[in-house]
């Protein structure tokens, strides 16, 4: 990751349920995190969002809800991009919403 | 029926509890290969990508000797196992091909052989919804609602205990909405058309090379609405199993109409399977009151046949578990 340019967080849904997504980083010593992006599944469809630059040690953070029909498969994917290129490969989110037809997903990525 | 017959049938009325399994309609099942098999398993894996499904396979067979294991319950959609393929909520209300793929259900399942322990009976099925306007996903103005609440339940600060408390807001609106939807609104009884099918085998000693045809069987359900409080289901079931009293043709009808605590129902069942002596059709009527959630007793009358073939009367007293969100048993569980 370089330090002097900015990130760009590309989100994709690829499953028919209703989700809601916000985005965070934190950089090196601090304790909060800041929100840098909240979208969902109309938002258009991959949505790209622009963060930093960011110094060296910084983190990413995603925190999805997702609601759709009981038992049914769900897949979201996240790439970390600089420049136009991916640092690292895609990060693929899936799983089956439970009985009520709701899931989350949350997780950190380190650009 | 003539007037003597009926009179018959009125005085020989038999106050008997009906068990509810004998006027059942035949539903399309969830997970036909479970259905199949008889089997009701207490843990279904669910993988929702390739790796995921290869993982499953391997682990259905033993490493070290090759046989099947017994055991395996999964449930998937095929769709997600294909990276190219992607169904998002807009594509799925506005495409009827996306629609039936992302409702497309396959299942898989292995149980011991009931006359062999060491045998390995397995099933695979594969379930379609053709037309569903009782599910709220595919209704622009639910899913619109249903985002605007999720949107309000995400946390500020990504804690765990902001996560927890975000994800049970989730499923505290998911529920109402959904209830308030399939109910208030009066979609619970909206038009719907599924089908499925399961073929099975057995394997001797376990062994994949040792398999032997077990049959098939097919199901196709069918309910409209009946005006705002009521609806109309038909179910047909084919069963195609080697050898067993159940083979052929099960057809089932219900008719109800009623509010979210009473409905007057109507139900017929019939076939012609190799097993029964009579291919006259089974009829029940009545009335099923709510008494706790999910929890409905029925009551009623209808007729049954003997095993010599001669109709009955049966006076019905059941209760029953609801499958659905409505005032209807057993349909459209979404």
């Amino acid at each position: 990751m370089d330090p002097t340019r900015p990130l760009a967080v590309t989100v994709r849904i690829d499953s028919p349920q209703a989700v809601a997504y916000r985005l965070w980083f934190r950089q090196p010593e601090e304790t909060d995190w800041t929100a840098f992006a909240t979208g969902d599944d109309q938002s258009p469809n991959p949505s790209t969002y622009s963060v930093g630059p960011l110094p060296r040690g910084s983190v990413l953070r995603y925190f999805a809800l997702i609601s759709g029909n009981p038992q049914t498969a769900y897949r979201l994917e996240l790439v970390v991009a600089q420049g136009g290129a991916p640092l690292q490969p895609p990060l693929l989110v899936a799983g089956t919403t439970d009985g009520d037809g709701t899931a989350s997903e949350g997780g950190e990525v380190e650009p | 029926m003539t007037p003597a017959r009926g009179a018959a049938w009125v005085a020989g009325a038999l106050l008997l509890a009906a068990p509810a399994a004998a006027q059942k309609p035949y539903a399309v099942p969830e997970s036909p290969a479970f259905t199949f098999l008889n089997a009701t398993p207490a843990q279904v894996s669910r993988p929702a990508t390739a790796r995921a499904l290869a993982a499953n396979v391997l682990n259905g067979v033993s490493p070290l000797t090759g046989q099947l294991q017994q055991g395996v319950a999964m449930d998937m959609a095929p769709w997600s196992f294909i990276p190219s393929v992607s169904i998002p909520l807009s594509e799925y209300q506005r495409s009827r091909a996306k629609y039936v793929l992302a409702n497309t259900q396959l299942s898989l399942a292995t149980v011991r052989a009931a006359a062999d322990t060491a045998a390995t009976d397995l099933a695979v099925g594969v379930r379609i919804t053709l037309v569903d306007h009782s599910d709220p996903m595919a209704d622009t103005g639910f899913t619109n609602e249903l985002r605007r609440r999720l949107r309000s339940c995400l946390p500020d600060q990504p804690t765990d205990a902001a996560m927890a408390q975000a994800e049970a807001c989730n499923r505290e609106q998911t529920q109402a909405l959904r209830r308030q939807w399939l109910g208030d609104r009066g979609h619970w009884n909206d038009a719907s058309l599924a089908a499925a099918t399961a073929a099975g085998w057995r394997f001797d000693r376990s062994v994949l090379g040792a398999a032997r045809w077990q049959g098939w069987a097919a199901w196709a359900t069918g309910a409209v609405p009946l005006g705002r409080g009521g609806q109309a289901i038909g179910q047909v079931r084919y069963n195609a199993h080697a050898g067993a009293q159940d083979d052929g043709l099960a057809y089932g009808g219900r008719a109800l109409y009623g509010s979210a605590a009473m409905n007057a129902y109507v139900e017929v069942a019939g076939g012609n399977r190799a097993g029964e002596t009579s291919a006259r059709a089974e009829w029940t009527g009545g009335l099923e009151f709510r008494a706790a959630d999910n929890l409905w007793i029925s009551t009623g009358f209808g007729s049954r046949a003997t095993a010599a073939g001669e109709s009955r009367g049966v006076l019905v007293a059941d209760l029953r578990w609801q499958l659905a969100d409505g005032p209807h048993l057993g349909m459209g569980q979404r």
